[in-house]
């Protein structure tokens, strides 16, 4: 009996949990299927004193896709910043792939002096908050003469910690006796790396391959500090502006923008619960 | 979820987000208004308007028809030259002496019936009221055509000097004398002015004024003494003693008549007129004695119809008293123009026939633009004239068309205000007085800092806008947008208008076409030249 009534307690609380995580998603949805007219009555005066208007407006006066027609059909630009996130994203991604598998596999699978140092360095720039970083990164930016370029966002985002710490994690859970035999094969480390390492890590490649696209497909800091020209931001910032000034937009551009997101998550769900934990454990 | 599944839907999406995208692009293309624009600057806005006009020449010599003649034959054509003393026209003079000769066969019989009837009607008494001395008619009755004797008929006074009547205590009788000077003052103005005793009456005049007399003061230089004032009168004896009146007495006419009718009969002459001056003698009116019988009343009347006739009958023979010998020569030297009539015309009196243009007359182009239209324009303003001349080679004349530049020298407003009438010195001088001219009339003005092509203001309304364009961060980049402002135009041409200080600042891009009407903030693609 205790029990039951625990697991009660339990269930309610993570359902209410999950309903606190998941309602945002659902409000955006359902919304997003409302006509501008009917956004500006009920969320038009939204922050005005004595505002009479009810902000948790759930169910559409008449459900219109409306706001779909104005972003997809009326307006290339949208779609544009689309592609241009996808874009930034899948380059960051690539090359965050790469540079965090080479340096995980440095500092899991080599001994070199100041190793334990460096990593230490590493970690501990991955805690620091990324506002602390900007005004050094912009210096660095400037005097290379990057800013108001793409680079300046793909640079320091393919340099990033968490994922050389996350294929550090991920790569000195390989036991080390697999390294040794294919060392004693014949192969050298590229291959070492390529064929018995990787094979093992994919699940945390797939995590830090969807970690690193959510966290870059929202980057709103960084394009407005880095990037000169508003015609070159990507859909964050769109996103940011387009709830302040054309709140009957935001909702659509919301739901299409979660897609690239959730089917990615979708795709790697499995390895990448598997990889979060494997790190959390770690 | 099957991972094979999530790729197709991937694939699927990312298929129709790209078809999406190409869509898209065409629609926002054909929605999105696309402008052209022109920079606001600084220039020069001229006005120009067209008008037609006429020739004329204020020197011209008018020849009119002083009456009715009819022409015999007309020696002149437009364009010609003529000198002094050449023949111009012939008159047919046949009517005019037959009018004559009839008009004094009239005056004739007409003075011969008079004749008849006058031994009749000369027995009539008359009577005439002159003036009885130098003065003024201050007062005048309604003088019918008929008065009975002794009627009343004015007032007639000689203003030449005052009188004051002032009474004295007898035993000053003795003591005043004519002749002696005598003080008159005006007790309510302090006014002073001195007379002469003209006359003293004996003791007991006045009825019921026992014991006083009066003596009649005439003051011969009044001043500013009007009739009824009262007056005090002092007088000096020889010895001294001051003598005063007893009381004021009151200012009057030196001289004052009541006028009447002579007569009784009918009023044959009247020259009264209220406060006009007479000399002495005058006729003021005059009478006849009305006749007893039928027959002399009707002689009478037929007399005054006779007079009457005979009087026009004069006025219309003193016409041919001008009559020409039926040539008519030219006074002054000049080319012909404005010929309005032809052989055997009949004319009728003062029309004007032509005009002869003096050698080196000058000439001007009148012309009338709409107040609204012409006000631009002042003295001064360049105008452009086409026009006919006159061009003579071996003594034949044709007509070329000719242009020619000059200034606007005097502007006038018409009577109802609504027109504003133009002329200009013209430099030719062998032109047709009358002749039609196409006049263009410009003005280059100063220089406006800020002027924009003429479509781009717009009406609002009674107000002007222009749209202008700006740049925005938008959120998809830089874009540009129409921003409405309100102007006022200063001056304006069919390709600029000049704009009043406002919205509108040098430099700007202002919109001078779109494909569709504007609005307020509205994002646009603009044309690039």
């Amino acid at each position: 009996m205790k029990g039951r009534i625990f697991n009660a307690i339990i269930y309610i609380t993570l359902f209410l949990m999950a309903a606190l995580c998941v309602f945002p998603m659902l409000y955006t949805a359902i919304n997003s299927f409302m006509s501008a007219a009917e956004i500006q009555k009920y969320y038009g005066s939204l922050g005005a004193p004595q505002s009479n208007v009810n902000p948790l407006h759930l169910i559409p006066d008449r459900v219109t896709l409306a706001g779909y027609s104005a972003m997809l059909l009326e307006r290339p630009h949208y779609l544009m910043k689309f592609w241009t996130s996808l874009g930034l994203c899948a380059v960051i991604v690539t090359g965050q792939l790469v540079i965090s598998v080479l340096g995980g596999y440095a500092f899991s699978k080599f001994r070199f002096p100041g190793r334990d140092v460096l990593f230490f360095a590493l970690v501990a720039i991955m805690m620091m908050p990324y506002q602390v970083m900007l005004v050094p990164s912009y210096m660095v930016l400037d005097k290379m003469g990057l800013i108001g370029n793409y680079l300046s966002l793909i640079l320091p985002a393919i340099f990033s910690a968490f994922g050389i710490f996350l294929m550090h994690q991920i790569m000195a859970s390989v036991p080390d006796s697999l390294i040794e035999s294919a060392y004693i094969d014949g192969a050298g480390s590229w291959r070492t790396l390529w064929r018995v390492l990787l094979p093992n890590c994919k699940t945390g490649l797939a995590a830090l391959v969807v970690l690193s696209f959510i966290d870059n497909w929202n980057m709103v800091e960084q394009p407005l500090i880095f990037l000169k020209e508003s015609r070159q931001y990507p859909l964050s910032v769109f996103l940011l502006q387009v709830n302040t000034q054309i709140p009957a937009l935001g909702f659509a551009c919301g739901m299409l923008s979660m897609l690239p997101a959730v089917l990615l998550f979708l795709f790697f769900e499995e390895e990448m619960v598997s990889g979060i934990g494997y790190s959390v454990i770690k | 979820m099957n991972k094979k599944l999530i790729v197709r839907i991937a694939v699927i999406t990312c298929a129709v987000l790209v078809v999406f995208t190409f869509l898209s692009k065409t629609v926002y293309g054909l929605t999105i208004p696309s402008v052209s624009t022109a920079e606001a600057e600084r220039a020069f806005v001229p006005l120009s308007a067209k008008a037609t006009g006429e020739i004329y020449c204020e020197s011209a010599v008018e020849i009119n028809a002083g009456e009715s003649w009819r022409i015999d034959e007309l020696f002149i054509k437009n364009g010609m030259r003529v000198e002094a003393g050449d023949l111009l026209f012939t008159l047919d003079t046949y009517d005019m002496e037959m009018d004559m000769m009839s008009l004094e066969l009239d005056i004739l019989r007409l003075q011969n019936n008079l004749d008849e009837l006058r031994d009749s009607t000369n027995n009539l008494k008359t009577e005439r009221l002159t003036a009885p001395f130098n003065g003024v008619l201050l007062e005048t009755a309604t003088v019918d055509r008929k008065l009975v004797q002794d009627m009343y008929v004015g007032r007639y006074i000689d203003d030449s000097a005052f009188v004051v009547s002032a009474a004295f205590i007898e035993s000053y009788r003795e003591k005043i004398r004519t002749g002696m000077k005598a003080q008159v003052t005006m007790p309510e103005w302090m006014y002073s002015v001195e007379g002469t005793v003209i006359s003293v009456s004996d003791s007991g005049y006045i009825p019921g004024r026992a014991g006083v007399i009066m003596v009649n003061v005439q003051i011969d230089n009044p001043g500013a003494l009007t009739e009824n004032e009262k007056a005090l009168v002092e007088i000096t004896a020889a010895d001294g003693e001051v003598m005063l009146a007893t009381e004021p007495g009151a200012v009057r006419f030196v001289r004052e008549m009541l006028l009447y009718a002579p007569m009784s009969g009918i009023v044959s002459e009247n020259n009264m007129k209220n406060t006009a001056r007479y000399q002495q003698g005058s006729t003021l009116l005059a009478m006849y004695e009305e006749a007893q019988t039928e027959n002399a009343r009707s002689t009478q009347r037929t007399r005054d119809e006779l007079n009457i006739q005979l009087e026009i009958a004069k006025k219309r023979l003193e016409k041919y008293q001008y009559i020409p010998d039926g040539q008519v020569f030219a006074e002054v030297a000049g080319m012909i123009s404005g010929i309005a009539v032809k052989e055997r015309d009949l004319l009728q009196k003062d029309t004007i026939l032509f005009y002869i243009q003096p050698d080196d007359a000058p000439l001007e182009v009148r012309f009338s633009l709409p107040v609204d239209v012409g006000e631009t324009f002042s003295v001064g303003s360049q105008i452009s004239a086409e026009f006919n001349t006159i061009k003579t080679v071996d003594d034949s004349t044709t007509i070329v068309k000719k242009k020619s530049n000059s200034d606007i020298s005097k502007v006038t407003l018409s009577d109802d205000g609504s027109v504003l009438e133009f002329s200009a010195q013209l430099k030719e001088t062998n032109i047709l007085m009358g002749g039609v001219a196409e006049v263009s009339v410009s003005e280059r003005g100063e220089a406006y800092d800020i002027t924009v092509p003429a479509a781009s203001v717009s009406d609002r309304g009674s107000k002007k806008a222009v749209y202008y364009i700006k740049e925005r961060n938008g959120l998809f980049g830089i874009e540009y947008y129409v921003v409405e402002t309100e102007v006022t135009v200063d001056r304006g041409n069919t390709n600029l208008s000049a704009l009043g200080e406002g919205g509108i600042t040098q430099g700007m891009q202002v919109v001078t076409y779109s494909s569709r009407p504007l609005i307020d903030g509205e994002t646009v693609k603009v044309k690039q030249p």
